[in-house]
This record gives structure tokens, sequence and C-alpha cells, in this order.
């Protein structure tokens, strides 16, 4: 059964990724050609010719003003999608189009819409303002991931495997007396786990990038929005510092860690990181650090899983996990997507929150 | 179980481990979960590491406790009809089955094993 879910926004690229050169990424199994418009606009079509099924970014296929030619017969397409021409006959078969997607440009990243192009919501596209926002500096990368979306989802709702996967980096021990509290909200789609600690070591990652050398205050509060966006709020201090009464922070720093997990296809993924920080604007040498940092931190969860998916995937079917405490999030996680994917197949699905008769 | 939200412990109170059962009235163990969501229709759940507990609350009011979070969530998702005795709960005694054998299908995922000719 097709877990991908159909109907959603999904994050495609960054936009630094699309220009005037034809450019080519599969999203939930779909072959898409993004390129920009001499306007600045950024389109996405199927990567296919109607004609023989060339891939469109295969050269000798190129940009031709705000035309696409395919490489092999030359049949042309407009920014729409529409052929605008064939060779050798003044007639366009009514069929010569690509499926064209709706596409937005926003905090930096590429959106694509699939599933039904009539269902895109331009408002249902969850924010990332940090990443593309007046005081934050942001390092950004994407990893290919060999291993399904949901082994991802699982990995990041759930922060206890720092201190195994991730020890020296961004681990520490546990620090017990933290109540990790999960949140969610069925009818926003959102899942949200929180952990403030008041006393705990500073691991290398924040202790090189701010400075702070004793022990610190650390909160972090992960608000997934599924299937795609997954933010994880990080505030560090000196033990103590607290924000203001009055809400603002100015003396914390703070620190936006951005995943969006888009399926490649059902069984692999495209990993994009990000990491805005509102301190240390301008220095290089902290942007270096962060960057090959969270690189590092990604790329160990990139070997993990896709180990983890070649173990599942020759596994026959029905092995059944155990899911303890620390799941409560991923638990959370999975349900709300598996009740969007049914959605995305229409299937009937009741609602997990049954809500009384006349009270909506 | 309790419905009121009034008047619950707000700080932990020592956990006795033996004792897992479903909880009656006011026999809640672990803090109130932080709400930091604002809408009227939030399921929260609060887990303190190092205990076995999960407090879930429920927009209604209902609280619990549970030990294993997929019951925790199945009791809050029978919204407005959560089960009076409490979540469920897994049973602690009784026979176990054997562990499951780890079956592999395909010969491309066997790992750690060097597949050369055993000359005996």
């Amino acid at each position: 059964m097709p877990s991908i879910v159909q109907n959603q926004w999904y994050v495609a690229a960054y936009g630094r990724e699309v220009g005037r050169e034809l450019f080519s990424r599969t999203i939930c199994g779909e072959s898409i050609l993004f390129w920009r418009t001499a306007a600045g606009t950024v389109t996405a079509m199927s990567d296919r010719c109607v004609h023989r099924r060339f891939p469109l970014s295969q050269p000798p296929s190129h940009l031709a003003d705000d035309t696409v030619v395919c490489g092999y017969h030359g049949f042309t397409y407009d920014a729409g999608g529409a052929c605008v021409a064939v060779p050798g006959q003044t007639r366009i078969p009514r069929t010569a189009r690509l499926k064209s997607y709706p596409v937005v440009e926003q905090d930096s990243f590429v959106w694509v819409f699939i599933g039904d192009p009539d269902r895109a919501d331009v408002l249902a596209i969850p924010r990332a303002p940090w990443l593309d926002q007046e005081g934050y500096t942001t390092v950004s990368g994407m990893e290919p991931l060999a291993a399904r979306a949901s082994l991802l989802v699982d990995n990041l709702m759930d922060l206890s495997h720092e201190t195994y996967l991730h020890g020296g980096y961004i681990g520490t021990p546990e620090v017990a007396n933290t109540p990790i509290t999960t949140e969610v909200d069925e009818e926003a789609g959102v899942v949200y786990v929180s952990r403030h600690m008041d006393d705990a070591d500073c691991p290398p990652f924040y202790a090189k990038s701010t400075g702070i050398t004793g022990r610190i205050v650390r909160w972090q509060d992960i608000e997934f929005h599924p299937p795609c966006l997954y933010l994880l709020h990080s505030r560090v201090a000196p033990v103590g510092v607290l924000p203001r009464e009055d809400g603002t922070d100015p003396d914390g720093f703070h620190v936006e860690v951005v995943y969006a997990i888009t399926p490649e296809t059902e069984s692999s993924t495209h990993d994009f990181w990000a990491v805005a920080r509102d301190f240390a604007l301008d220095d290089e040498g902290v942007s270096d650090f962060l960057r090959e940092s969270n690189r590092t931190v990604v790329l160990q969860d990139v070997t993990a899983l896709d180990v983890l998916e070649n173990v599942l995937t020759g596994e026959p079917d029905g092995y059944q996990e155990l899911s303890i405490n620390i799941d409560t999030g991923g638990l959370a996680a999975r349900r709300i997507i598996a009740r969007m994917a049914a959605e995305g197949r229409g299937e009937t699905v009741v609602p997990a929150v049954k809500t009384p008769a006349g009270t909506r | 179980m309790s419905t009121p939200t009034d008047g619950l412990p707000s700080t932990q109170v020592p956990l006795n481990a033996a004792e897992v059962r479903p909880l009656r009235s006011g026999e809640l163990t672990l803090p109130a979960p932080r709400q930091v969501l604002e809408g009227e229709r939030v399921m929260r759940v609060n887990w303190l590491p190092g205990s076995d507990r999960l407090r879930g609350l429920c927009f209604c009011g209902a609280e619990a406790e549970a030990s294993d979070p997929n019951d925790m969530w199945e009791w809050l998702l029978a919204h407005p009809d959560h089960p009076a005795d409490g979540p469920a709960e897994p049973p602690t005694s009784g026979p176990l089955p054997a562990p499951p054998a780890h079956y592999v299908t395909d010969p491309l995922v066997i790992r750690f094993a060097e597949r050369v000719p055993a000359l005996v």
C-alpha cells in the first residue's frame, strides 16, 4: 500500500538550486523538471516529453527563452507545460501537454504540490521564516537518504537518540527530572514535543558556536507539520538566564533547525536540513562550524537509516516493533501521517478524535 | 482516571515501580503536561525520563496515566468515550511466546558475514 501522502505540499529544492538551467528531481515518485523563467518565476512540470518520453532535463534538451526544447525531436513547451511547437508540422496535437505542478517559492524553499492541483492551497504551506529573514544567518544542505521517509520522521521525533548516535556533537547525557511533553493538535496537523532543561551540559555544537563555557539552560521544542516540515526551536543560554517577562529574549541564543522530509520514492528520501541562528551573524567561522557539524550529524543519521532500510526491505512483512515512552512523539506523528495517507488515497477516514454531533 | 484538572499534584511524586495498574481517581504520579499549543482540541502527554509512566490529558479535561505510549494514545483518541478504567496496561506476568527468529529473505542484506565457502 502506498505510504506517500498525496494532496500535500513538499519541499522540492532550495531556491538557489533552480535557475536558468534545467533541473530535475523526483518528488514522491514523480519526475519533475524545474526551471526559472526570465522574469525569475520557478516553474515545475513533468520531466518527460510526451512524444517518446525523452527526459527534458537530459542534454541536449535545453531552455530557449521561456520554453523548453526536447533534445530528441524538438518538441517545445512553454512555462505552463503546454506544447507550442512540434517538428515538421503546424498542427499541435491536443494531448501534447505536460503535467504542470503548483509551485511556490517561500522561506528559501521551492515547494511543489503533489496530488490534485485543484486542492493546492498556498496558505496551507507551513512556514520556516528564519531561513530567509533579516536577523538570522542560515547554513543548509540536502542529503539523499536511501530509506523511506517514515524512518527519518521516527528519528527526528525522538531526540534521545542524540546521546547514542551523535555523542560528542549534539548529544549529552540525558538530564533527569526534565519532563518531555508531547502535544497533538489533529485539526491543525501539528505534533509538538518540548523538553526544557534548566541545567544541562553544553554540547560542542552550542559551546563552540555561542562561546558559552559553563552549563546552560537548553530548550528543545519540536514542531512537526506532517508530512514534510520539521522545526526544532532550540534556545540555549547560561544557567539562570531566561526570557524576559515582556516576552523578549535578548540574552538567549536561538537556533532554528529545520528539516524538510520529502519522499523521493517509497523507499528513498530527500533530507533537506538547515540551521538558522540569531547570533554571530557575520562570523564565517561559526557558519563553517555549524555547517560542518550539522552535516556530520545528518550523515550519521543517513548511515544508520540506510542500514535500517536495507534490513527492513530484506525482512518478511509482519515483524512487530516495540515502542516505549521515548516514542510517544513519533507514534503521534505516525498516526497523523497514516490518516493523511488514507485521506490522500481517497479512503473514508474516521477522525481519530470523534467530534460529538452539534459541537462544530 | 481523573476528569477534573484542578487540584492535581503539580510536582513529581516518587514512583513506585511495582505499582503498575490502572490508576484510580487522583492517583497521578507525574507532573501535568506543559501547554504550548493553543488549539482548542489538543491532546497532551507528559513523560519524565526515568519514569515508567506517561500522563495524558485530553482537551476535555479527562486524564490518566499509562505504561505504554500506544495505549496512552488509544485512550486519549477515544474522546469523548475515554474508557473509564483507564488505558490498557500490558500484562506484567504470565507466559510469553518465544522471541521470533530474525528471518532474512534477501541474501544481499545479510550483514557482518563473509559469504565465502566454508572448508571443513
